[in-house]
């Protein structure tokens, strides 16, 4: 069976290792960029399953990172993870992302259930 | 005159005669103002006996309160042989006043000389008092209207601009000598809130002054000033009526723009400090659930760790409810009307939510509602609404109590209650349960926690959906909340 490989775009260093741990746990390939740039540095030298993108980060943060996925015409699915709040379903589908989730709502396995319907079929 | 009254038969001098004495107070006088005849009115209105009257100089009926230049006038007048006419204010014995319009025409000998003076009065009290309230009233209505901060601005049917107050020359920088006559559209320019121009036969003004009925509009957006500046106004514009029909426009405007840069930084604090807020929440929730994946926890330790994130839900939701509440007072949650039935969309998570994962672990919760609940709405803002009643119904009842959520379809709306075992709202209080910031004084005392603004998002956001919220409550049985949703959004 594949193994699916997620990008976690996240700076809060205890949340990305926690949803890291989770995914890994599930038998998923996940990996961590602290910001937006290094994410799109990742995304440049790596094919990704999924994005999970955090929107505030560092030196770039995660709209630019969504613009890069637009701009290159990648075709993983995206997903918003974000403590903003999360007002129109419009401001996350003109970003180009699947979805968007509040962070502080849900618990790891929250997240997998959210994400794994974005998954390719295997 | 003397042809006149010769033309006349004395049958019509005599019906003349008559039909003046029962209108008019008459009295002539001789050369140097003494009366020598007085009919009845003029004797009843001066309250004067004629006796008093006979031989007396008119003079004793001068108020007082007029200039002499008046009588000066009026002396000098018929003096000359013609005859004078003006308004004087005269004192009866009693002190009280009266005014008459008065009309003294000299009685000429045959040389055209003045023998004598002849008056006509007919009293116009009511009309000089009628005047003074008039006076009074226009000058109260100058002050008001030059004391208060709106800019005001009156039209005739027209649309042509008749009056406008200090304000007015003051927000928008032009003197009103340069705007009388004009449209409102020539003067000041109203962009609607996308920035296009309004033209004017789009105007709210002419609107009002077209629909030719009795009702206001409210609306909002810019003016441009002569210098092309352009400040953010609410205006409210009513018609006035008269007989029936909208004799022109009153327009009062605010600027806003102090007011909405205050909303915009509230704004921005409000979602800046809920993401700061919400980060360290995350961590929290996810290291409580990544320990019990990793550790064997006692009964107990679990317990306690359900405890912890009891308080995490909470400040969640407080979290929520204060950006609910930014978005809603700032207008940027519109709601997304869909067909549902609520029994599955709404209930289940509702289930699932305060049953299986115990957000309250020591209430119970009873859930009841048919297999269709059909109606309009946005689910996700509806559940706001449940979720904050809940809440609100968690921290006003005893820890251990029930709380029992139940759905109907009573045929012409879906109603969803939501029924406490708490301490009730008293009585005299239950006319401010949705304003912003109310808490029950009975329940001040009992707990300290809430922000008192959950009832009042729910409120709000019930608007949004068309619907309400109601409750009944007794300080003996609790409280039921009742939510009033259209079947459908017409």
């Amino acid at each position: 069976m594949k193994k699916y490989s997620v990008l976690i775009a996240e700076d809060e260093s205890l949340i990305a290792k926690l949803y890291k741990d989770e995914l890994e746990r599930r038998g998923l390939e996940a990996h961590v960029a602290p910001n937006g740039k290094e994410a799109i540095h990742t995304l440049k030298n790596k094919k990704f399953d999924l994005v999970l993108v955090d929107l505030i980060m560092p030196i770039v943060d995660g709209y630019g990172v969504l613009d890069y996925l637009k701009q290159q015409n990648l075709d993983c699915p995206r997903i918003v993870i974000t403590n903003l709040s999360v007002v129109s379903a419009k401001q996350y589908e003109s970003l180009g992302a699947n979805l968007a989730l509040c962070k502080s709502e849900m618990d790891a396995d929250d997240l997998w259930d959210a994400l794994k319907d974005y998954l390719p079929a295997a | 005159m003397n042809y006149e009254s010769d033309d006349l038969k004395a049958q019509e001098r005599d019906a003349i005669l008559s039909a003046l004495n029962k209108s008019a107070l008459v009295s002539i006088t001789d050369l140097a103002g003494n009366i020598t005849y007085a009919n009845d009115k003029f004797v009843e209105v001066s309250k004067y006996s004629r006796e008093e009257l006979l031989g007396k100089n008119h003079r004793i009926l001068k108020s007082g309160d007029q200039p002499d230049s008046l009588f000066a006038d009026l002396w000098s007048t018929v003096c000359s042989g013609k005859t004078w006419r003006g308004e004087i204010k005269n004192k009866a014995k009693d002190g009280t006043w009266y005014w008459v319009d008065t009309t003294i025409s000299p009685i000429l000998s045959a040389e055209h000389k003045p023998v004598g003076y002849f008056s006509v009065r007919f009293l116009i009290t009511e009309k000089k008092y009628i005047q003074e309230e008039l006076l009074l009233s226009k000058l109260k209505t100058d002050e008001m209207l030059r004391s208060i901060g709106e800019g005001v601005v009156a039209t005739d049917e027209q649309g042509a601009i008749t009056f406008v107050n200090d304000a007015f020359e003051e927000i928008i920088g032009i003197r009103r000598s340069q705007v009388f006559g004009k449209k409102l559209s020539e003067v000041l320019p109203l962009y609607d809130n996308g920035g296009q121009l309004v033209p004017y036969s789009q105007r709210p003004v002419t609107n009002v002054l077209s629909s030719n009925t009795s009702s206001r509009i409210f609306y909002r957006g810019s003016y441009e000033r002569i210098d092309k500046t352009r400040f953010p106004v609410e205006l409210l514009i009513s018609p006035i009526r008269l007989h029936g029909k909208t004799a022109g426009a009153i327009q009062v405007f605010r600027n806003t723009t102090d007011e909405i840069t205050f909303q915009n930084t509230q704004h921005a604090f409000i979602t800046l400090a809920s993401h700061q807020l919400r980060t360290p929440l995350t961590a929290f929730r996810l290291a409580i659930e990544a320990l019990r994946k990793r550790v064997q926890f006692s009964k107990q330790e679990n317990e306690l760790l359900d405890e912890t994130k009891t308080y995490i839900t909470r400040m969640q939701q407080t979290i929520n409810t204060m950006l609910n509440i930014s978005h809603i007072e700032e207008g940027t949650i519109a709601p997304h009307f869909a067909a549902t039935n609520l029994s599955e969309s709404l209930f289940s998570t509702l289930h699932s939510h305060y049953i299986d994962s115990r957000v309250y672990p020591h209430h119970q919760f009873t859930f009841t509602y048919p297999d269709s609940l059909l109606c309009v709405t946005d689910t996700a803002l509806l559940r706001e609404v449940i979720v904050a009643i809940i809440s609100n119904a968690t921290k006003y009842s005893p820890g251990t109590s029930t709380i029992e959520v139940s759905g109907t379809d009573t045929g012409s709306e879906i109603q969803l209650s939501i029924k406490d075992q708490g301490y009730g709202i008293p009585p005299e209080e239950q006319d401010m349960v949705f304003l912003k910031f109310f808490r029950a004084s009975n329940v001040r005392e009992i707990s300290t926690d809430g922000t008192g603004i959950g009832l009042y998002l729910a409120k709000q956001i019930m608007q949004l959906l068309k619907g309400s919220v109601t409750f009944t409550s007794s300080q003996k049985n609790g409280t039921i909340f009742t939510i009033h949703i259209p079947k459908s959004i017409s």
